[in-house]
Parts: structure tokens; sequence; C-alpha cells
């Protein structure tokens, strides 16, 4: 019995690890992530090309016309922290991460889970570093780094709240 | 011929130092213009105010700015406004399109005329216009009080 209470905080600290890491259920257009609340848009290339964020057709105009349009039946896409990006990569890399391998690479893992078009290059979070610098996520290598506001990467909306 | 040669140079470099202030007169001016440039906040979102100008603060009171947007239609582009009355009087006003090159000096400066538009209580509107040439990059929209 004793032992059975020195083991329970090991339990314990595994099962809230464990519950950490996404837990995606796939839809018709969504991917759920059962543990964080998280709902990511199962297509990781929704517009289909990279935008800018200030300019005309920017990364805001899309997610305001993907609300509109109530996508998916929500209403309230938003462009993807850098925190909730950092942990989509770690739990792409945790199945199996080899620098020499491509099929390796977070975005061929994100692929094969079921995502659609998850492309081999940055992504927006919506994480500002300083007034000209925003966090971009690169699936290739996963790298998170502030990158220069003015360039073009992709987006992939997410909705809900990853505090749950 | 010394003499000569220095007054040459003087003259050169008084030239150089004319044209320069010039120039900065210039940068001044377009650095005016530029904050009715087309500009948009951290978040990405277009920052209406700055493409319209009132000149009156009693207008800029009544009419709200719901939405600003511009596209090229090959190289020429078009501006749009969308205006609401927030009075629920009848509120009358000339507006206009002025336009700018990509290094914000205005293009035939002062050539467009004021039109009249009436907006009736709580009523949005929009209005538009196409650039005068190729040149316009930017735009800026001026409202003012009737004649």
């Amino acid at each position: 019995m004793k032992k059975l209470f020195l083991l329970l905080p090991a339990v314990l600290l595994i099962v809230s690890c464990s519950a950490a890491k996404p837990n995606f259920v796939f839809l018709e257009k969504t991917a759920v992530d059962q543990n964080t609340g998280l709902v990511w848009a199962k297509n990781a290339n929704m517009p289909g090309r990279q935008l800018i964020w200030r300019g005309d057709d920017n990364v805001y105009e899309y997610m305001k016309r993907l609300n509109e349009t109530n996508y998916a039946g929500y209403a309230d896409w938003r462009v993807p922290s850098k925190d909730e990006m950092v942990r989509l990569i770690e739990y792409a890399k945790s199945m199996g991460y080899d620098q020499a391998k491509m099929d390796t690479w977070p975005y061929q893992k994100l692929r094969q889970m079921g995502f659609i078009d998850v492309r081999d290059y940055e992504y927006w979070t919506s994480t500002r570093q300083s007034p000209t610098e925003i966090w971009t996520a690169d699936l290739t290598n996963g790298k998170v780094a502030p990158k220069q506001e003015s360039k073009p990467y992709y987006l992939w909306p997410v909705r809900g709240n990853s505090s749950r | 011929m010394k003499q000569n040669r220095n007054l040459i140079i003087s003259g050169i470099v008084a030239a150089a130092l004319i044209a320069s202030l010039g120039m900065a007169g210039c940068s001044t001016t377009a650095g005016v213009e530029a904050t009715g440039k087309t500009s948009w906040d951290e978040q990405g979102a277009r920052t209406l105010e700055k493409n319209v100008v009132f000149n009156s603060s009693g207008l800029k009171g009544d009419i709200q700015i719901v939405e600003v947007k511009s596209a090229m239609a090959g190289d020429i582009m078009r501006a749009q406004a969308t205006l609401r009355s927030k009075d629920k009087d009848t509120l009358p006003f000339q507006y206009r399109f002025d336009w700018y090159d990509a290094a914000g000096l205005e293009i035939n400066s002062g050539a467009g005329s004021w039109k009249p538009l009436i907006l009736y209580g709580r009523e949005t509107k929009t209005i538009q216009a196409v650039a005068p040439d190729p040149r316009a990059k930017e735009f800026k929209l001026k409202i003012r009080e009737p004649d």
C-alpha cells in the first residue's frame, strides 16, 4: 500500500505530461486537440499562398474573411500564438525527429498525422517580438524565430483557447 | 587663375547646398503627405483614419469611416470608402479623392473636383474613385463642409 502511495506522484506526473501533448481528432475541416481544446484548420495552407502582415490582402484581411464566412461553423479563427506553434512542433518532433531524415521533419509528420498541405516553410504566429518583427515557426526544422514582418509567410488558422 | 578656380568650386558647393536644401524641403512635404498614406496597425488591420482627412471637427464627429479599401484594376488604382452618418439628421458635405505616387507626392495636385454627398440619418453610403493615372499608389479621401 505504501509503495502505491510512493508511485502515485510519478503516475500523476506521467499522466499530466501526456495530457499536455496534443491529441487530435480529425473532422472534415478541422483537427480538434482534445487535450488543449484548440481547433486547428485541417488544411494548413488555406490561403493557398504566403501572406504578408501589413498591406493589401494580408493575414488580417484573410482571417477577417474566414470569420465572416463562418469557416467550419466558427467565427473566431485567429493566428496561433508562438507557444501554440511551439507545442505543435514539439509534438510533431516527439514522433521521431531526425535532422538527417526529411520524412521525420515536422511538416512531414504533421502531414502523416492527417493535416493537409502543411508547407515546408515558415508560418506566422501572432506573437510580436518588436515593432517590426513577429515570431514565425519553420515547419521544416521546427525552429521558431522572430522575422521581419515585411516578408510573406504561410498562415495556419486556429481557434479556441489553449489554456484549458 | 587660381582665384577663378576657387570661385568655380565655391559656386559648385553653393549650388549643391541649394539643391540639397530644396530636396530636404520636398521630402518634408512628402513626410507630411505620408500621414495620409494607407497603413496597417500591428495586428495588420488597416488604419482607416489615416486615409481620411476632415476639414471640420464637426464632420469628423458625425461621420464614421466604416471601411476604406483599394484595389488595382490592371495598373490603375481604385479606391473605395464606406461612410456612415452617426447623426440622426441629414448630413450634407463634399468629398474628393487625392492621389499620391510611390514617393508620397501628390498627382495632379488640386485638379480633382469636390463632389457633394448627403447622408441621411444613420445612413451608410459607399463612394468610389479611380486614380487619374498608373503612378497613383496611395490615396487620401478629403471631406469638407458644403459651400
